[in-house]
């Protein structure tokens, strides 16, 4: 039994608060990989699990820094919005944006 | 002549999605139910890491809650058999919050304790948002790391009620409150190292408030229930060696690059405090949570 696999859970929420808010298809698709079993059980297969599961962390927190670098202002601005109370419950898909700034700029 | 089609009502859409998202979650939890069955006769005994949290409240009673040779005997007087791999490396509050569990007979506390983190698990599933719903029960089927912390009895899984009562309370702009709550997290503290970034770079000082009021408090509990020297008691007890065997096999950057000191934690420490900068408190917690985890020093996959 893999003895602190459990401690992975903490990289859920965080999973949970990326595809959903989220403007980069990159983060959202390299992060998705953490919530996945194939990450998790590919150490019974011998795989090398550090190396993978390293990887999909360290690859995440670049695409998040690019993110946030390119356009931080709109990344919070939608962020703001899709907390917004007329978008509670709903996620930033790929429309989303368009009409958090007709919300924004309304 | 092409007739006009309407496009598909969103209704039948997202029924359509709740069945597939369903049978997805029946499947995965039948996948999972099957890979944990060898493992199922220590889970229902209780021999796995509860014995130690069970132990170690015990051992509050006596005041030596970090003298590993003591919980070993504890662990043996309470389910027969002990495991040198078992140590108290939780911080005294922990033990202090178990020690009621640890006034009922070993098999009606881990009941308790097992109830206690499905409870929890259930609590994420239904009140994180976004996106809730059956995505919440379909990531949760397939996480691997959730039914492992079940099966070893292990308190990560609060981990989960208490970020979700973080996110909640600091969306209705209970910043101090959440802070508290997320004081709790501390039961893992090696995995929150980089919460002060999100705090500095975000200037979060209500947050940091609760934070530090929270955390008084439970500072208060651990020395009343362990005394003035535990700190140095826990230090010696989580720098045992046997309760990490093997950089190598730490899924972090301490596992990978144990020969190179400090080897990209800055890099990463640096990318974590621009992330927190330019964005909102929810996607630096989500900096913090992978960037922590990236940068703990104990975190092991393989057994």
């Amino acid at each position: 039994m893999p003895t602190c696999l459990p401690d992975l859970v903490v990289t859920l929420p965080a999973v949970l608060i990326l595809i959903t808010r989220s403007q980069s298809k990159a983060v959202k698709t390299v992060v998705f990989a953490l919530a996945l079993p194939p990450i998790h059980l590919s150490f019974f297969a011998g795989f090398p699990i550090t190396t993978a599961v390293l990887a999909v962390l360290l690859t995440t927190i670049a695409l998040m820094t690019r993110e946030v670098l390119r356009d931080p202002v709109e990344a919070d601005a939608l962020v703001k919005c899709a907390g917004h109370r007329q978008f509670d419950g709903l996620s930033l898909t790929s429309r989303r944006p368009q009409q958090c700034r007709r919300v924004l700029r309304w | 002549m092409g007739g006009f089609t309407p496009p598909a009502s969103p209704r039948k859409s997202t029924v359509k999605d709740s069945w597939i998202i369903g049978i997805l979650s029946v499947v995965f939890l039948i996948f999972m139910l099957m890979m944990f069955v060898s493992h199922l006769e220590p889970a229902l005994k209780g021999h796995n890491d509860f014995a130690a949290f069970y132990s170690g409240a015990k051992l509050l009673d006596t005041g030596n809650l970090y003298d590993g040779e003591a919980l070993l005997r504890q662990e043996e007087l309470a389910i027969g058999t002990s495991s040198d791999q078992h140590g108290y490396i939780r911080l005294p509050f922990h033990a202090a919050f178990i020690w009621p569990l640890s006034r009922l007979p070993y098999m009606a506390a881990y009941t308790v304790w097992e109830i206690s983190l499905i409870l929890s698990t259930l609590a994420f599933v239904t009140f994180w948002r976004p996106p809730g719903g059956g995505m919440n029960v379909l990531l949760v089927s397939m996480s691997f790391p959730i039914f492992a912390g079940i099966a070893n009895g292990q308190d990560t899984l609060f981990l989960l009620l208490f970020l979700t009562g973080v996110v909640m309370q600091y969306r209705r702009g209970r910043k101090f409150l959440a802070g508290a709550i997320f004081s709790l997290c501390t039961i893992k503290f090696h995995l929150f190292l980089l919460t002060p970034l999100l705090i500095a770079a975000r200037g979060e000082w209500r947050f940091a408030r609760g934070f530090l009021t929270g955390g008084g408090i439970l500072a208060v509990v651990s020395f009343a229930a362990a005394g003035w020297s535990w700190p140095l008691e826990l230090f010696t007890s989580a720098l045992n060696p046997q309760f990490s065997p093997s950089t190598l096999k730490m899924a972090n950057l301490h596992g990978v690059m144990s020969n190179i000191p400090a080897g990209g934690a800055l890099e990463v420490a640096v990318a974590v405090w621009v992330i927190c900068r330019r964005s909102s408190f929810e996607y630096g917690l989500a900096a913090i949570l992978i960037g922590g985890f990236t940068l703990s020093v104990h975190a092991y996959l393989p057994a």
